[in-house]
């Protein structure tokens, strides 16, 4: 295995990219972050045709169409903020303000925002964005809190979101705040101060970490233990493992003559697999495993999950 | 009326430092009347008499503090078990549906948080939070609604039966619980008469010191010990008496260890 950091810049993830392809000579990508770094890939990835497993984005762009290349573990960011409205809906949140990321995986979740409302004849009462790795978020607090809706839902990364949420609570707002999984539960409860953690909602594309009673939370936490005691329990940490645990699966499927067109006939044929408790499923018209997703909320000072 | 709240809060915020400056004066007395005594004539005082007074003093102050730690260790009991409640109720949740089981949760947290950082400071001056009470309504609200129920499909399991017995229970035994957290916890006046009969029977062992001793330095090795140990009952009484405007309950560190668990 090789890797490298793309510190979630798409120019450097693309430079990886080739250097994964023509000087290393991987046999497959797994586990890139970020929809921007993903989009800035996938031209030298069709051009190669080394498929891609395991993406941390729920971006549509490489879910519709299918991307024949493209194999993902996760729901999308859409049914994540489908859940989401969902919620806040059935509870009396009516009053929804939108703030998203100023880029490709912002505009995907501004959009699964809108069709999730609109479905219910609504629409943002403000939708605002965010710029990238950027914590200047005050003006975008500012705008979210004079609309007064009852919640928030905000498409970006940790730290761009802890910045938003300490100047929305220092202007006085109350709103609901909800994030989709990719923010990063246990950073963004690390970026938070303590007095603005709790209440914070995420959405979850894998199952509690801190559940042993489904048997792949059960061997991902002795599989820690084992191995690495220190280490706590995370929802990115679970997600890495489950989407290992079905790269395996499928290049044991695969057989013993590896190829890469061996491995997508594989991952497209091997049928129904259950990981325990969590189930996946591919086929050639379905290259989205999972439709899992689970509302979390962070509560007290230290940041720990309910569900 | 006015004159007595405000002279309670004073007495409440340094208590402690008054009372050891009442038995530094009280020390001071008997000095003194130890010493007019001596310079009157000569007396001859036992100082085996001595043990019994001790024994007296003792005896009083534990009778008298029983009273105030049997109810410190209510107040301890009312809160370990508004702990547990709180505990129970969000496991037994777990047999709702996801959407009902994570509002019910979520709630839930936001009383128990609500307690550690609002009551719990109101609580030090005996006035329940608005925003505690706001949260136990909407959970209350929740608990008395259809989204408290799991489905009708549900599995019978040890817990779905748990929670079809005791849900019903479970909303009033955490307004109990409260109950009698708020109503034992609330402040109680300077115990005046107490602490002055542990006053007296203190001057009166620390004048019999005094008076069976002689020599300076013995006197003041007298008046040092007398005053590190014998005003300790009135001030756990006082103490004990406001374990919650003194410290000695924490609420909001109780809560938080709730909160920090992952559920």
């Amino acid at each position: 295995m090789v890797y490298r950091d793309d510190r979630y810049e798409p120019e450097l993830a693309k430079r990886n990219t080739e250097r994964f392809i023509r000087s290393d000579k991987v046999f497959g990508l797994f586990g890139y972050v970020g929809t921007a770094t993903v989009k800035a890939s996938l031209p030298l990835i069709n051009q190669y045709r080394v498929p891609l497993v395991a993406p941390l984005t729920g971006a549509q762009l490489i879910r519709q169409p299918v991307k024949p290349l493209v194999f993902n573990i996760r729901a999308s960011y859409h049914q994540e903020i489908e859940a989401t409205v969902r919620y806040l809906l059935r509870y009396g949140r009516r009053s929804i303000a939108v703030v998203y990321q100023n880029d490709a995986f912002g505009r995907d979740g501004l959009e699964g925002a809108r069709k999730a409302l609109a479905s219910r004849r609504l629409q943002p009462v403000v939708a605002v964005t965010v710029e990238r790795n950027s914590a200047d978020t005050l003006e975008p607090a500012r705008r979210v809190a004079l609309a007064r809706p009852d919640a928030v839902l905000i498409v970006s990364s940790y730290g761009t979101v802890a910045s938003f949420i300490t100047n929305l609570r220092r202007q006085g707002n109350k709103a609901q705040v909800m994030n989709v999984s990719f923010v990063g539960s246990n950073a963004l409860a690390k970026a938070l101060q303590p007095e603005y953690r709790h209440g914070v909602g995420i959405s979850q594309v894998v199952p509690f970490p801190w559940n042993p009673r489904v048997p792949v939370v059960r061997d991902y936490q002795n599989t820690i233990r084992r191995n690495r005691s220190d280490a706590p329990y995370g929802f990115s940490s679970l997600e890495g493992y489950i989407s290992a645990t079905m790269l395996v699966r499928a290049l044991q499927a695969a057989g013993p003559k590896l190829t890469r067109e061996g491995f997508l006939a594989a991952m497209e044929t091997m049928g129904p697999v259950d990981l325990g408790g969590f189930p996946l499923s591919f086929s050639a018209k379905q290259h989205q495993g999972s439709d899992f997703v689970e509302l979390t909320f962070l509560v007290g000072r230290d940041g720990a999950f309910i569900h | 009326m006015v004159a007595t709240r405000v002279l309670d809060d004073i007495l409440l915020n340094t208590g402690v430092l008054i009372l050891y400056l009442g038995f530094v004066s009280l020390t001071f007395v008997a000095l003194l009347l130890a010493r007019w005594v001596k310079a009157r004539g000569n007396i001859q005082i036992q100082a085996a008499l001595l043990s019994p007074m001790g024994s007296l003093y003792t005896l009083t102050t534990a009778f008298l503090l029983s009273n105030v730690i049997f109810q410190f260790t209510n107040l301890r009991g009312a809160l370990t078990q508004e702990v547990v409640t709180i505990n129970k109720l969000g496991a037994v949740m777990s047999v709702l549906p996801a959407d009902q089981r994570i509002e019910g949760r979520r709630l839930l947290y936001d009383y128990g948080e609500s307690i550690a950082r609002d009551e719990a400071q109101t609580m030090r001056n005996g006035v329940r939070s608005e925003v505690t009470q706001e949260s136990i309504d909407r959970l209350r609200d929740f608990l008395s609604t259809r989204d408290a129920s799991p489905s009708k499909s549900i599995e019978v399991t040890p817990e779905s039966v748990n929670y079809f017995r005791k849900a019903s229970d479970f909303g009033f035994d955490l307004i109990d619980a409260r109950e009698r957290r708020l109503s034992l916890a609330a402040p109680q006046p300077f115990p005046v008469r107490l602490v002055l009969a542990i006053g007296v029977m203190y001057l009166a062992l620390a004048l019999l010191s005094f008076l069976v001793q002689s020599g300076a330095w013995t006197t003041l090795w007298v008046a040092i010990i007398l005053l590190l140990s014998a005003p300790v009952p009135a001030v756990m009484l006082f103490v004990y008496s406001n374990p919650i405007a003194s410290g000695l309950i924490n609420i909001t560190a109780t809560l938080e260890a709730v909160l920090a668990r992952s559920l």
